[in-house]
């Protein structure tokens, strides 16, 4: 009958990326390439992991939430820092695995520098959000949810509605939402949001 | 934008008497600039116009002075939630005359502060503009457009009138009017009893009524009661939770306070889904600031009451809007629905007895006990009462975030708010429900929206997402689309759901894809009903509405698929190809653009397609100035108008 209080984190979601490690990135924005985040946790991560695990009880109902705050620094879960959880929750692997795989928010697969979203929500796929996955597919040559584009800047994403149905059909990268999308500005948009 | 005094109000009496104060304050206020900072105008660039907002009547100050204005006291900025026209973003008001600018750039700052606030002048470019087959012309007043005059917000009410980082705000806007109302006058019976008149019903989809479940919670003999309000709004197409989440945090929160008085509940969690990081971070914000004035936490204004909300994230998984698998993604643990024997009034999160409801539900509590449980059930039509909010989208020329009574027609919400279908294209049909739900055809317009009309009619009201299709929209790409959704969203525990999912899918593919036979509809219909009695949580058993639906109201659309190999709207790629006509002038554009160099042609020749090579992307469509591609299916253009089926 114990009450599970987990310690109220400050959720900030804006700031999120500005507390991503440093290692990766000159600009702010910039999250770690792909090439350094593919050679996994290394010791500054595991670091950082121990930090994010810090701020929560080392119990179950902490999972999710220290899952979702690794994703969030990282871009993907690296398997050493799952099994770090594992082990500091005191939780079979299996059981993190399963969390892990279950929600779409936590990836197991790195991600390029940057993630283009496709909305797929109702307004989007009438208005014709379907034709912009297929030409995204084809133009970053990468699957949905698997792969990097060949220059390392993108992965590809379908979201189930980001809630701005009047600009459908709507593709977000990072941060910048695209109205009113067609395949003929795909090319520009990809144009605009590489990295530098 | 001050968050309250510091101090912990000590009681009811403190808290309204700062009510009081503001509100005095506020009367001295000549004009109040809102600029709307929802997901659509925020995308458009609202926060550059509010920063040009701030440097104009910086620079303006001498002027503003001189004309009475000062900022603070006769003059107020602030960014509010969503003002539900989002197609018309970004969207500034000028409060208290009403003033509604639409499509605002961060130049038009210059000039609303210039000649509207400094000489009481319009800017006419930026009004609204009617539609011309409601006779065009400008509005000034958003009270008279007919978006706004035809609704009635209360779940809505201070979305786009407060800002949701205030304290304050909220406060002027009659905030904790209700809840003190509980807390000081009525006893937690009386509290349910009122929600009980009020005739709520769940708005999150099922539509069970509000009051029985807090009744029967109380009739539960356990000490510890959960509390949880649904925030995870999957179902694409709809928005209605994100906006009052962002828009009205502390609505949703007061709702929560008066439930907890009503049920004895000490703890809460308020689960939000992932995609909604403004949501989460407004929230948060409320709940700390509750926790500062005293509002949240023990002795809650001195009157013994403890409560405390926390908030738990969802990890972008549709099914863990169900209300068992959103208990378990609580607990930390794969979100899995389970079957109910066992009610979660009784068995719940942590195996305990929780109650849990919606956002939307949560928002109209306060309404109720404020206003009284007979105004509330005044409003709305037999079993369902109140209002609705709905996100209205699709092809229709006015997108955005509606309320209405219960019981509008279907043909008064898409025609009259909504405006009709873009291009005044006919309309083909309503998608109401979200995944679960289903689509209605043009003749089923006239029906009242309510829970139970919608359900005999094969839809549901589900959450309140409105999806309008015109006759370019393909129903068993539709159905197709629903389904695809539903495998990813399935949590795999039952074979029906999980198997005839991916079966119902393959069979609508086949169809789509031009290889339906005979007896294909009828195989699909079979394992339709396995799916609806065999799977164990709602969204199993709801699963196949979309697919039965569109069968029973679209089945010629169905068997021209199958028979003809033809996709009447255009839209199946199997079955379309693309066309240049004689509009065609030669430029070259899809040419350049074609992916896979199936366009042939020179310099002002007509261009030609070549059908082998076309991968039917679209691109060249999209890209044509002149209107000169056409689309073709079973022989026959079906892209215009004289063509349509």
């Amino acid at each position: 009958m114990s009450p599970r209080r987990a310690k109220r984190t400050d959720v900030d979601i804006e700031n999120t990326r500005a507390l991503e490690p440093k290692a990766g990135g000159t600009g702010a924005k910039a999250p770690p390439s792909p090439g350094k985040t593919k050679a996994g946790a290394d010791g500054n991560e595991l670091k950082a992991v121990d930090e994010v695990l810090s701020h929560y009880p080392a119990e179950e109902p902490s999972l999710i939430m220290v899952l979702q705050e690794i994703n969030d620094r990282f871009n993907w879960l690296p398997p050493e820092a799952m099994n770090r959880v594992a082990g500091a929750l005191d939780l079979p692997l299996a059981k993190v695995l399963g969390v892990a795989t279950f929600y779409k928010a936590l990836s197991l697969e790195p991600k390029g520098e940057r993630t283009v979203k496709v909305c797929l929500g109702t307004a989007c796929h009438v208005r014709g959000a379907g034709m912009l996955v297929d030409e995204l597919k084809r133009s970053l040559e990468v699957e949905v949810g698997r792969g990097i584009s060949p220059d390392g800047a993108y992965s590809l994403e379908t979201v189930n509605c980001v809630g701005a149905c009047a600009m459908a059909p709507v593709v977000v990268v990072e941060d910048n939402y695209y109205a009113h999308m067609e395949p003929g500005n795909i090319a520009k948009m990809l144009k605009k949001e590489r990295p530098k | 934008m001050s968050k309250g005094n510091g101090r912990p109000f000590r009681d009811a009496n403190a808290l309204l008497a700062r009510a009081d104060r503001i509100r005095a304050q506020r009367a001295k206020l000549k004009h109040e600039i809102r600029i709307c900072a929802g997901p659509g105008c925020l995308a458009l660039g609202a926060r550059a116009i509010h920063e040009e907002f701030l440097t104009q009547i910086s620079e303006h100050k001498a002027e503003l002075k001189q004309a009475g204005l000062a900022l603070n006291t006769t003059l107020a900025e602030k960014c509010t939630g969503c003002h539900g026209m989002c197609e018309a973003g970004p969207i500034v008001t000028l409060e208290p005359e009403g003033t509604f600018y639409t499509g605002v750039k961060p130049r038009d700052a210059k000039k609303i502060v210039e000649r509207t606030l400094l000489k009481g002048e319009l800017v006419d470019k930026r009004l609204y503009e009617l539609g011309h087959q409601r006779g065009g012309g400008k509005v000034e007043k958003y009270a008279d457009i007919p978006f706004y005059s035809l609704q009635v917000r209360v779940a809505l009410r201070n979305v786009g009138v407060v800002d949701p980082t205030s304290l304050d705000d909220f406060l002027a806007a009659g905030g904790f009017r209700g809840f003190v109302r509980a807390l000081s006058e009525m006893t937690p019976d009386e509290v349910v009893t009122a929600v009980e008149d009020s005739g709520l019903r769940g708005r999150g989809g099922a539509g069970f009524p509000s009051g029985r479940k807090w009744r029967s919670a109380l009739r539960v003999k356990e000490d510890r009661v959960w509390l949880i309000c649904n925030g995870d709004e999957g179902d694409p197409g709809a928005f209605m939770d994100r906006a009052i989440m962002e828009g009205d945090p502390y609505s949703v929160l007061e709702g929560m306070m008066i439930a907890a008085y009503a049920l004895g509940a000490t703890d809460a969690w308020l689960y939000v889904r992932h995609e909604y990081p403004l949501a989460v971070k407004h929230l948060q914000m409320a709940i700390d600031t509750l926790e500062n004035a005293g509002l949240l936490g023990d002795d809650i204004l001195g009157a013994g009451m403890s409560l405390r909300i926390r908030i738990s994230r969802g990890g972008g998984a549709f099914v863990c809007g169900e209300s068992s698998a959103l208990m378990r993604s609580i607990e930390g643990r794969v979100g899995e629905p389970r079957a109910k024997y066992v009610r979660s009034v009784e068995k719940g999160l942590y195996d305990q007895p929780t109650v849990l409801n919606n956002v939307e539900s949560f928002t109209c509590v306060p309404a109720i006990i404020d206003r009284g449980a007979e105004w509330f059930a005044s409003m709305g039509r037999d079993k369902s009462r109140g209002t609705k909010a709905f996100s209205l989208v699709g092809k229709v020329k006015h997108t955005g975030l509606i309320e209405v009574p219960m019981g509008r027609t279907l043909r008064e919400i898409i025609y009259d708010i909504g405006g009709g279908i873009i291009d005044d294209r006919p309309f083909k049909a309503v998608q109401t429900g979200g995944p679960s739900g289903g689509c209605l055809p043009a003749d089923k317009l006239d029906l009242p929206v309510d829970f139970d009309t919608l359900t005999r009619a094969g839809a549901m009201m589900g959450s309140g997402g409105m999806i309008v299709m015109d006759d370019h929209t393909c129903m068993v790409d539709v159905a197709k689309y629903f389904i695809h959704f539903l495998i990813g969203e399935s949590c795999g525990k039952c074979v029906p759901c999980r198997e005839g999912l991916r079966q119902v899918h393959d069979m609508l593919e086949k169809i789509t894809s031009g290889r339906g036979e005979d007896g294909d509809l009828e195989k699909i219909e079979r394992l339709c009903h396995t799916m609806e009695v065999g799977s164990l949580c709602a969204l199993g058993k709801s699963a196949p509405y979309p697919v039965t639906s569109t069968i029973r109201y679209f089945r010629a659309e169905y068997e021209a698929h199958i028979r003809d190999k033809m996709c009447p709207a255009g839209v199946c790629p199997d079955l379309i190809m693309y066309e240049i006509n004689k509009e065609c002038t030669g430029c070259l554009i899809c040419k350049d653009h074609c992916p896979t160099e199936a366009i042939s042609g020179e310099k002002k020749k007509l261009h030609v397609i070549d059908e082998d090579a076309c991968i039917s992307c679209g691109i060249c469509m999209s890209v044509c100035k002149f209107d000169a591609v056409d689309i073709k299916s079973g022989g026959v253009i079906v892209s215009r108008d004289e063509a349509v089926v």
